[in-house]
């Protein structure tokens, strides 16, 4: 049994002053200028410290007149290096953010202090290092025994041996407990793609196995550096050798993985594991066996400790961006800690060096996809079981992925609430290897270090079902020829699910599990525990997002919005509660009222919308709502919205034929 | 003075032989204009007929069309059936006995098909009761283009066909 986990402690420190980050030189008058950003607490790497520019100090920076030598001033034997150094950042303001090294004599508080004293300096981070604090147990697949199912598969549309075993893409119910349809839904949507190669996803996480046999066909691929010669940036993006990604650990396209650190890995075969290839299992968007199927780029943010800091996040993201990347997947958040609200976390978060990454990935300027007017980035929503996404998965900008099992029900691990979007296939916590088939099965990495299939559950496993949707859609998109901006595309995924609130009834239990690691006493190494409990899951009935990721949907709601026919003069009935759903609140603007005559408001009755159009022409409705609202009113919801088009057309056949 | 041999006599007769005879060639007659009728044979897409909606029509040389559809609801609906076309209005009725919602004055050029539809006024009406001549007047009611195509076969396998107003 292997034991991973990730996320971030927040404990509280002391914030030396908060100004108005653009004050800058104010003629000689010395008053502290910075502001502490980001994580600040947890272990911190020493020696290092990262610092945000005023607008003032970076243009004097690059104007040459910069003194660095004030600016620095205090600490001893102190160098200044662009965070991110080699890279093109013209334009944005990523360029103001410096790494200062120092003298390891000084501790890295202190450094802080000093700095924020400094004028030129608006910001000051940490670089911490984010120590995992969850835990996804997993099981390496065995081809015999109780973690098998037998039976044909002669329904699935790929010849994958392991596909029979993936309940999260094709959920027949013959897991015991389980129910059919939950899953992604996915089967359907692969008669009308089954991934682009022009779709590139990022996967911040551990390295991805390369050499799997069953993503090394999926692997993106630098063409420059692949041809290129060793230990040259071919083609001068700042990074040598990077032919599938870049390790951001140690700065090296080295890419690391192993048997205690697979976990980028299994995320890479939910998305693009090869299908079809007659080995392993099958994938959300790795094509049809023909050379189609989305690529995977893999950057390499955590190490083989589960650690990562949020200099590797930023770095990563900004290299997503600039290397083609249109999807970000992240399964990795920042949690909470007792004393620290939302708020306090968010403003951190907010003007972070990893936000400000991240909105440089999300900028429509960074786009790498022709289908989409900006990049996505999904994020897992935490495992906490506490009633909120962790962050950043709780920002607007992103998608925030809760986790349900086999049998539709939410996982007792996972965060729900307050910035939570959509739910997808985390796989159950189980007790014994036997139940192993209720987690999910991907690409893995065996103990004794062979490339092979691992079950494992988390939200992190259901975030790349989501990115796996997400790609699939965006490989639609470019299909058929449409572009989306972002918060339609998004709007349509959120929009297109399935109600899992209904297989809740009455009050219900699922296991969540405590791990924690126990510190070595100096001659037993440390060693992570484990503890079972029961939670009622009950209490995330209708906080899972929009409800569960179906791939059909979402591609139909990409092919066109429904379209009603009517003619002047009669009444149109729509049923709504089949088209669109509850709890939406309908609009109709202005101009689509005029265009169709419709006067006045619409009336619903009993689910059905009836109206009468008096004048030929066509218009939309929209029905708009909105999820993963916080009461405490800190985590901003994500609004989304349906639409349904009418055509008031002089004469229709009565059998609602279009001639 | 140029000298010519028997065999460069030989071969300077030939070619002289060859571009007059190239030069009394008959020309080729120009390909013959395709009729309206076979020009509307093949398959179509509407443009911007609604937001979103997808039309796609193909008529068949036999007379035959077959009409797919995506409104109200998330996939297409495929309705056959058969039209006529008189000069370059085109009428049709699909195979549950419907009549068109009306005919339609048709255009083609550049791979494109304009379609007019005609009202139907009460002359037109009692013609059609009565089997007559139509002694309507032109009245053009909308006007949509379609633009030639290939349908997916996406498309074609997934429609669900209808056969009578319910869905099969």
């Amino acid at each position: 049994m292997k034991k991973l986990f990730i996320a971030l402690a927040m404990a509280a420190v002391c914030c030396p002053s908060c100004l108005n980050e653009e004050d800058g030189m104010n003629g000689g008058k010395k008053e502290p200028s910075a502001k502490l950003v980001g994580n600040p607490f947890g272990e911190k790497e020493e020696g290092t410290i990262l610092i945000k520019l005023t607008d003032k100090a970076a243009t004097a920076l690059s104007e040459g007149t910069l003194n660095t030598e004030d600016l620095l001033a205090g600490l001893q034997d102190a160098s200044m290096t662009p965070v991110f150094a080699g890279t093109d950042c013209s334009g944005s303001k990523l360029s103001r953010w410096h790494e200062i090294s120092f003298d390891n004599g000084i501790c890295v508080e202190t450094a802080a202090a000093i700095l924020s004293e400094q004028e030129g300096i608006s910001a000051i981070q940490y670089n911490s290092l984010l120590e995992p604090v969850y835990s996804a147990e997993s099981f390496e697949y065995t081809p015999s025994g109780t973690t098998t199912k037998s039976g044909t598969a002669s329904y699935l549309p790929f010849n994958d041996l392991l596909l029979k075993d993936q309940w999260d893409l094709i959920n027949d119910g013959s897991i015991e407990g389980s129910v059919a349809g939950a899953d992604v839904n996915v089967k359907d949507a692969w008669r009308l793609t089954a991934g682009d190669p022009r779709i590139i996803v990022a996967i911040l996480d551990q390295g991805v196995a390369t050499k799997h046999p069953d993503l090394k066909e999926s692997l993106w691929v630098n063409a420059a550096e692949l041809n290129g010669a060793t230990g040259v940036d071919d083609d001068g993006n700042g990074f040598v050798d990077d032919k599938h990604g870049f390790n951001f650990t140690d700065d090296s396209a080295i890419l690391t993985y192993g048997p205690n650190s697979d976990h980028g890995t299994h995320i890479a075969g939910t998305i693009a594991a090869r299908n079809n290839n007659g080995l392993g299992v099958s994938s959300i968007a790795g094509g049809s066996g023909k050379g189609d199927g989305v690529r995977i780029m893999s950057c390499q943010t955590f190490d083989k400790n589960g650690e990562t800091t949020s200099k590797w996040v930023a770095k990563a993201l900004k290299y997503a961006a600039d290397n083609g990347a249109c999807i970000a997947q992240c399964s990795y958040g920042y949690s909470e800690m007792d004393g620290y609200s939302a708020g306090q976390i968010k403003e951190w978060m907010e003007s972070s060096v990893e936000y400000e990454a991240l909105q440089y990935f999300l900028d429509p300027a960074n786009a790498n996809c022709e289908a989409l007017e900006t990049n996505i980035a999904v994020y897992s929503a935490g495992n906490f079981n506490e009633p909120f996404s962790l962050y950043p998965g709780a920002f607007k900008d992103c998608i925030s992925v809760t986790a349900f099992c086999p049998d539709f029900l939410p996982g007792g691990y996972s965060n729900y609430g307050a910035g939570c979007d959509i739910a997808a296939p985390g796989g159950d916590i189980i007790k014994n290897e036997n139940e192993a088939p209720c987690m999910i099965l991907s690409t893995g990495i065996m103990e004794s270090g062979g490339l092979n299939y691992e079950y494992k559950y988390g939200t992190s496993m259901a975030c790349p079902h989501v990115s796996g949707v997400v790609a699939l859609g965006a490989s639609y998109a470019l299909k058929i020829g449409k572009k989306f901006s972002r918060q339609e595309f998004i709007s349509r995924l959120l929009a297109s699910t399935n109600d899992i609130d209904i297989h809740q009834t009455g009050s219900l239990d699922k296991l969540r599990v405590n791990t924690y690691f126990v510190p070595g006493d100096g001659i037993k190494p440390g060693s992570w525990k484990t503890e079972y409990e029961v939670t009622d899951i009950f209490v995330k009935k209708g906080k899972m997002g929009t409800g569960a990721v179906d791939a059909w949907k979402f591609l139909m709601a990409l092919e066109g919005t429904p379209s009603f026919m009517t003619t002047p003069g009669e009444v149109l009935t729509i049923d709504i509660d089949r088209h669109i759903g509850d709890g939406y609140v309908m609009e109709i603007s202005p101009e689509d009222a005029s265009a169709l005559g419709i006067e006045g408001t619409p009336v619903m009755n009993n689910g059905k919308l009836e109206l009468t159009c008096t004048r030929i022409g066509s218009g939309k409705i929209r029905f708009k709502s909105s999820v993963g609202k916080d009461e405490a009113g800190v985590i901003p919801e994500l609004e989304y919205y349906k639409e349904i088009s009418i055509v008031s057309r002089p004469a229709v056949a009565s059998n609602g034929g279009w001639l | 003075m140029k000298i010519f041999t028997d065999t460069s006599r030989y071969i300077y007769a030939a070619l002289i032989a060859l571009i007059t005879l190239t030069g009394c060639e008959k020309p080729k007659p120009a390909p013959k204009p395709l009729t309206l009728a076979e020009k509307l044979c093949g398959q179509w897409r509407g443009q911007e007929i609604s937001v979103d909606a997808g039309i796609y029509i193909e008529f068949l040389s036999d007379g035959k069309f077959e009409l797919y559809q995506k409104m109200n609801g998330e996939w297409f609906e495929l309705r056959r059936g058969t039209y006529t076309l008189d000069g370059d209005i085109l009428s049709g009725v699909y195979n549950d006995q419907e009549s068109w919602a009306c005919d339609y004055k048709i255009s083609i050029s550049d791979d494109v098909l304009t379609m007019c539809s005609l009202e139907k006024t009460a002359e037109d009406t009692e013609a059609d009761m009565t089997e007559g001549e139509n002694t309507g007047t032109e009245n053009i009611i909308e006007t949509n283009t379609y633009i030639k195509t290939s349908i997916p076969e996406t498309i074609k396998e997934g429609a669900t066909v209808v056969v009578k107003s319910g869905i099969l």
